[in-house]
């Protein structure tokens, strides 16, 4: 089984040309991961190479080094057809050949036009259709008509309180679709006047083009009455959603922060996801406050740390990057455990209610994995939100720590993906042993679950497996639900 | 030992005393009046504004590893070493003969480390089911808590301590019961610290900076340290640990009056001058306490019953000097070898291990393990358990140490401690090694 452990990849780095890499130690130090410089680099993979891609590992460059590359930039690269002779002492390691995607490209392959079919042995790291997940409007979308069905056939999951309110289903603030449903959004703007409401664009990324609002005049240009709209077609206003903004997050230090947790889906039908045990809160430099002469500070109240990093305080040692079992310790030692075990494995559903909500409609291609970066906000309730999900989740690294993390993320990801580092068969059952999870654990498993509902073998234990939920009625004749697998 | 105290103190206060003059800054000034209100606004996020002063003019009064060499360099002058063979073939550096533990009498005193009880941190793991030992460990300690029982629980933790409960475990067992009167004597030298600047408070804000604000796990927390140690240092019931101490107090004299006693007052007002890296005793705590008049009450017990001896010099069986010769005579004798490499290549063990007994472990081991070492501190009312600890590290790494040629490479063998379990290292040291 190939493991890419520190000493293959050092390996791979300083591979001089026509040596073996039998028992050679590499004292160079990990290098970033870095862009390919497509002009002067040979590729040399088996297969055809679906266009706009490279091989994760086996790009070789004049000098006879391999570099990893990062998602490509609308690379043109011919569609050669690369020899295994091409491959110089790197083939003893036995490079698994998964392509890497960008999601500008992966459009590319799955396009009708292109008529580009992708071969048994060649998998790609993102679904087709993942925006339907990851585009902030869809997978509201998609998730309130997941609750509609959910409500149409009685099922228990979608048990309402008296004000009407989902008690298992709301995870995901009221949110709107501007300028669609404006004037919904304005109807419920008025039932509570002083709310804050955040408007975030629906394709950026990175807290770009975000901003908090208390009035309604600040989005009088989404309206769809507003003279301003005669001056432009509906089409080339953007596409905003607005949220309600949770005013009150749970704050440690007196700082917001937020949970980026890394969830590997290999298959949708039957749902199987894993979720990597190593997520981290990205905290704010700057104390958190309500007040509104400080809306605007991006600094208080976004916590990406494409913003943060920034700010006057931001320190580049930790990079204000909390690992989630701290969280847990401190949650645990502060609130006593039967609350932090609840709130973890309330977490734990929402993700996977999420992932339920969009596979009826995800192109569950088999050549196809995914590893989602969700953002979760939890309030002083202890309450955890959806905020969204990402589907190219930063893998550059702001601190080392985080540079290992990463790392080891990648490694993990492609070692389910991909099993045993040996050339794939999309046509696997996308069963990994257990031995190759690294620091991911089965967050889902569709099949196992609707099969054998009493094999727990993960133990009901909070921080060390994702174990039922304690406390809520469900149906027992739907055993999807009733395990965690 | 009390000799060597005082000229350390000496030392350290010259130190003090020489950068108040090279900076000019008063050793404590009155705040004017805005300036106070400034402080009260942003007692909060003291951490995201910058002090007045210019950090980069002060340095840390001492680090560890100054204090270790005055340790090196105690000697007792009426001891002969003469008829004392086995005194005389001490490699380690401590030169001080005092009376230390060997293993078995170790075994006995940790009794209920041993392998045959159960252990938080070692039977609570996954692959153990909780029903052999956790949940009925759990429900005793939930018993004791209501109980409200001082001693049992003392006893209790020896095994360890559920995390739910270990905040009120540790108050029950230091004796902080929060009463009014204690959030109001909090509350009193908060105002302390509004109304009077001290120098020693650019010392701790310096100490903040350089090591908890880049911790990994304790950068969170960063505003609830100043708010503590700035309060600890005006605290003068501090004063009353002296008593049982080696060390004194620093005085200081009211301008013009040097030498009358009557205008002699302490300084700073608690008597203990911070040194580098001291906000670490305080920073694990951070994760069990949010609320900071109880977090300051658990903090300063734990100075005045534990913290003070690692880092002053007496004979106690668990002061500093005591752990360093029982870290090096384990270490000299389980493992000859490995420490006859070291000292060979210029790597004497305790240059290394030294930092990480001041510190108490506190920013070497994972946070979670760091508290499982701690609730053995608490239940066997003593440190000793740190030289155990540190011998039982470089037990563990032993075969990489043995192929090092360099202090640097041996610091780098030992560089990271963030992945070790204490107890089974703690076990396997103690009960589990052929002697």
């Amino acid at each position: 089984m190939l493991s890419l452990t520190d000493k293959h990849l050092l390996s791979i780095y300083s591979v001089p040309e026509g040596t073996t890499n039998q028992g050679r130690e590499s004292k160079q130090p990990l290098p970033q991961i870095v862009e390919v410089q497509s002009a002067d680099t040979q590729p040399a993979a088996v297969g055809q190479a679906p266009p706009g891609s490279v091989p994760a590992w086996g790009r070789v460059s004049s000098e006879g080094t391999c570099f990893l590359v990062r998602s490509p930039r609308a690379l043109t690269t011919p569609a050669s057809t690369w020899t295994h002779s091409e491959l110089p002492s790197c083939t003893s390691l036995k490079l698994c050949f998964s392509f890497r995607m960008s999601v500008q490209t992966i459009r590319n392959v799955f396009s009708v036009e292109t008529g580009y079919r992708l071969s048994d042995d060649q998998i790609v790291n993102h679904f087709p259709n993942h925006y339907e997940l990851t585009r902030k409007d869809l997978m509201v979308k998609n998730i309130k008509r997941y609750r509609k069905e959910l409500e149409k056939e009685g099922s228990p999951l979608a048990e309402k309180d008296e004000s009407g309110k989902y008690l298992y289903l709301d995870f995901v603030p009221i949110t709107y679709m501007l300028p669609a449903d404006y004037n919904l959004f304005v109807e419920e703007f008025r039932k509570s006047p002083s709310s804050t409401w955040i408007m975030k664009p629906c394709g950026k990324a990175q807290g770009k083009g975000i901003f908090l609002i208390n009035k309604l005049s600040q989005i009088k240009k989404w309206s769809r009455d507003s003279k301003t709209s005669s001056f432009m077609t509906q089409s080339t206003k953007e596409a905003y959603v607005i949220s309600l903004y949770i005013n009150n997050p749970l704050l440690i230090g007196g700082r917001k922060f937020d949970l980026r947790l890394y969830v590997l889906v290999s298959t949708y039908r039957p749902l199987r996801c894993y979720m990597y045990k190593l997520g981290f809160c990205r905290f704010c430099t700057v104390k958190y406050t309500p007040s509104t002469s400080e809306l605007d500070n991006m600094f208080v109240h976004l916590t990406n740390v494409a913003i943060q990093k920034h700010g006057e305080d931001y320190n580049h040692i930790h990079g204000g990057k909390w690992a989630v079992n701290n969280l847990r310790l401190y949650l645990e030692s502060t609130r006593g455990r039967e609350v932090t075990g609840k709130l973890f494995d309330e977490i734990h559903w929402v993700i996977v209610q999420s992932l339920k909500a969009v596979a009826p409609v995800m192109n569950n291609d088999k050549h196809c994995f995914e590893c989602y970066g969700y953002d979760i906000i939890i309030d002083d309730k202890l309450k955890p939100w959806l905020i969204e999900v990402n589907a190219s989740p930063s893998l550059t690294s702001s601190t080392a720590n985080d540079r290992i993390l990463k790392y080891n993320l990648i490694n993990d990801t492609l070692n389910i993906a991909v099993p045993n580092g040996e050339i794939p068969d999309c046509k696997w059952n996308k069963s990994p042993p257990k031995e190759v999870l690294g620091n991911y654990e089965i967050l889902y498993d569709e099949e196992l679950a609707q099969g054998d509902g009493a094999d727990r073998e993960l133990r009901s234990r909070p921080g060390q497996s994702l174990g039922p939920r304690g406390g809520r009625s469900r149906d027992s004749g739907r055993t999807v639900l009733t395990t965690w697998k | 030992m009390r000799k060597a105290q005082g000229s350390w103190e000496k030392r350290i206060l010259k130190s003090l005393n020489s950068m108040c003059t090279e900076l000019s800054i008063p050793l404590a000034r009155k705040r004017p009046v805005g300036e106070q209100k400034e402080l009260l606004n942003k007692w909060n996020e003291m951490g995201t504004d910058e002090p007045v002063l210019d950090l980069s003019l002060f340095r840390p009064v001492y680090a560890p590893k100054d204090f270790l060499e005055v340790l090196i360099n105690l000697r007792n002058p009426n001891y002969e070493n003469g008829d004392s063979h086995s005194f005389r073939t001490h490699l380690g550096l401590i030169q001080v003969p005092l009376k230390v533990k060997d293993i078995p009498e170790l075994k006995e005193f940790f009794v209920e480390l041993g392998l045959t009880a159960g252990q938080l941190g070692v039977d609570d793991s996954t692959q153990v089911p909780p029903e052999l030992f956790e949940n009925e460990h759990v429900r005793i300690g939930q018993k004791v808590l209501s109980e409200q029982d001082s001693a049992a629980a003392q006893q209790y933790i020896r095994q360890g301590s559920p995390t739910a409960l270990r905040a009120e475990l540790w108050a029950l067992i230091l004796n902080i019961s929060s009463q009014p009167e204690d959030i109001l004597y909090y509350e009193q030298l908060k105002t302390n610290v509004i109304q009077h600047d001290l120098l020693v408070d650019s010392l701790i804000y310096k100490d903040v900076k350089l090591t908890a604000s880049n911790d990994d796990y304790y950068f969170v927390f960063e505003d609830y340290l100043y708010q503590v140690l700035l309060c600890f240092s005006r605290d003068t019931s501090v004063l009353g640990h002296f008593a049982y101490s080696s060390a004194s107090p620093p005085k200081s004299y009211i301008r013009g009056k040097l030498g009358l006693e009557e205008y002699a007052v302490f300084y700073p007002p608690n008597g203990v001058i911070p040194f580098h890296g001291f906000s670490m005793y305080v920073a694990p705590l951070c994760f069990l306490y949010h609320e900071p008049s109880k977090l300051y009450q658990i903090f300063r017990e734990m100075y005045v019953r534990f913290f003070f001896r690692l880092h002053s010099i007496s004979s106690h069986p668990s002061g500093i000097v005591s752990l360093c010769l029982l870290f090096e005579t384990l270490l000299q004798t389980y493992l000859p070898q490995l420490f006859y490499h070291l000292r060979e290549i210029g790597a004497q063990p305790l240059r290394i291990s030294f930092k990480w007994m001041v510190r108490a472990f506190s920013g070497y081991l994972a946070t979670d393990q760091l508290l499982l070492l701690w609730d053995r501190i608490l239940g066997y009312n003593s440190l000793e358990i740190l030289a155990v600890l540190a011998a039982a590290v470089f037990a563990f790494r032993a075969v990489n140490l043995m192929e090092v040629t360099s202090l640097a490479a041996a610091e780098a063998v030992l560089a990271d401690l963030s992945t070790l379990k204490v107890m089974p290292l703690l076990q396997i040291f103690l009960f589990a090694t052929v002697t």
